[in-house]
């Protein structure tokens, strides 16, 4: 009898250890497959304390705006402004996947604002093999999505589970003092998405995209102080330098302020608060060019890595 | 006079802790094994658990939000209550908010939360957006914000009362302007 249940226990036992030793690698698991060394990654993320990286990238704004601001517009969807998923075979760093990983997941916010299901499946599988790739595969829960994207009418638990994955997955990385990889994730997403805006602003003058386009010279601020942190590390400081250039049109462009106070209002017990003070983006056509002229070639040197 | 001295509860919890140790030594050694077992489990899954709920309550908050809202950013909420000095605990976070842009936030509170979450967004002069009415009472579970000047704002949660209590506050994208 007593032999018996120590042969239990043991049993028991041993089946906790190997949950709790799969859960740690699940969740831990850093040093493996990884194309850099796990102390190059490392490089540069001590200098930059938890709680001030997390106040900079909740402030970075998600592309789900911009391609919202896009579609209402009346802007056709167009392919063509997406970066092509065969690419992603190319990315022998770490780093570059990681900023990869950002492209796509504004594209495929993009797709998934213009409710382009069909498509979303090569984006959702490009973006699983790079989660894998920076081990943070576990975030993104590929079958669920894939399944989702088979029914439009799923629209919806689709652009829920992408976005909450992505929170997931930048979440993961910084606790895990990876930040330097969710920094160029957020970094790829906004220039993927400043890229697609300055696209459809070619074609459409409306005063929301110049607005949108000049008001990025606030974000990037933020972004730069994000990645600067991480520049000690001589592969992230071509980042860097790549994401100065597109600063360094950005300086041009004047934003003022007008002060006012707000409204509320209630309705059907919804309570809608009206802000009346204004940001005011000042931007001369030359300058949006300039702008647009940098976006597209940093963009293309980043992603052609 | 030592005797009706009392002991200090640190003292008190060490004794309880020798207590437990010397029994857990005395008992056969498979049943050692035996309560080591479920000890490893019940700290894993405990941690699990966590987890999963507040993603859990994040998503019935977001779903909460309602159909027009398109899910952007949660934010969990875990608070003790309130020390001697009556001060309720609160949590900042800071995000950034467009221009021509409507958001809504949403506070979920946790199930068995001793407190009721209330929140307030706030830039660096100003109080725009509380979901709560102190003069009436009245606690809103959704506010939309029409954002006009894109920068930096604060999301500042709090539980009523200074209770304790967990929350998630769900921030969702509505309308471009």
């Amino acid at each position: 009898m007593v032999r018996k249940i120590s042969f239990i226990a043991i049993g028991v036992l041993l089946l906790s250890v190997c949950m709790y030793v799969i859960y740690i690698n699940s969740s831990l698991n850093i040093k493996d497959n990884l194309n850099v060394p796990y102390e190059e990654i490392n490089k540069g993320v001590v200098d930059v304390e938890e709680e001030a990286v997390k106040s900079i990238t909740e402030n970075i704004s998600s592309p789900v705006e911009i391609a919202a601001l896009i579609k209402s517009l009346g802007v056709p969807f167009n392919k063509g402004f997406l970066a092509p998923t065969e690419y992603a075979d190319n990315y022998s760093t770490n780093y570059a996947q990681a900023f990869a990983l950002g492209v796509f997941s504004a594209d495929l916010g993009y797709l998934n604002m213009y409710n382009k299901t069909g498509s979303v499946i090569d984006y959702l599988s490009t973006i699983k093999k790079l989660a894998d790739a920076i081990n943070v595969g576990q975030y993104f829960d590929f079958a669920t999505l894939k399944r989702l994207a088979a029914n439009s009418a799923n629209i919806d638990s689709l652009k829920y589970i992408s976005v909450h994955s992505f929170n997931q997955m930048d979440q993961s990385l910084r606790q895990r003092k990876r930040g330097n990889l969710s920094s160029l994730i957020i970094a790829g997403a906004w220039l993927e998405g400043i890229y697609i805006t300055v696209q459809v602003a070619k074609n459409n003058t409306d005063s929301r995209l110049t607005d949108k386009i000049g008001e990025q010279k606030i974000i990037l601020a933020d972004l730069m102080t994000l990645l600067i942190s991480y520049a000690k590390d001589p592969i992230f400081r071509n980042y860097v330098s790549e994401f100065n250039q597109i600063k360094s049109k950005f300086d041009m462009v004047q934003i003022t302020f007008e002060q006012g106070e707000p409204i509320t209002i209630e309705e059907n017990g919804m309570l809608t608060v009206i802000q009346k003070d204004k940001s005011i983006v000042h931007v001369t056509t030359e300058q949006l060019n300039d702008i647009s002229k940098t976006i597209e070639a940093v963009r293309e040197r980043l992603i052609r890595k | 006079m030592i005797s009706f001295l009392p002991i200090p509860s640190y003292i008190k919890n060490i004794n309880k802790q020798v207590s437990i140790i010397s029994a857990f030594l005395n008992v056969r050694p498979c049943c050692r094994i035996l309560i080591l077992s479920f000890f490893v489990l019940f700290v894993f899954s405990s941690f699990e658990t966590k987890a999963q709920s507040s993603s859990k309550l994040a998503e019935f908050c977001a779903a909460t939000a309602g159909d027009d809202a398109t899910y952007l950013k949660d934010f969990v909420i875990e608070l003790d209550a309130a020390g001697a000095d009556g001060k309720s605990p609160e949590q900042m976070f800071t995000l950034l908010l467009s221009k021509n842009s409507e958001y809504r936030f949403t506070v979920c509170n946790a199930e068995g939360s001793a407190g009721k979450a209330i929140f307030q967004l706030h830039d660096i002069s100003k109080l725009y957006v509380t979901s709560y009415n102190a003069s009436t009472g009245q606690t809103y579970q959704s506010v939309n914000f029409q954002c006009q000047k894109t920068g930096a704002y604060h999301l500042k949660v709090s539980f009523l009362d200074g209770k304790k209590g967990s929350a998630v506050v769900v921030v969702s994208f509505i309308r471009t302007l």
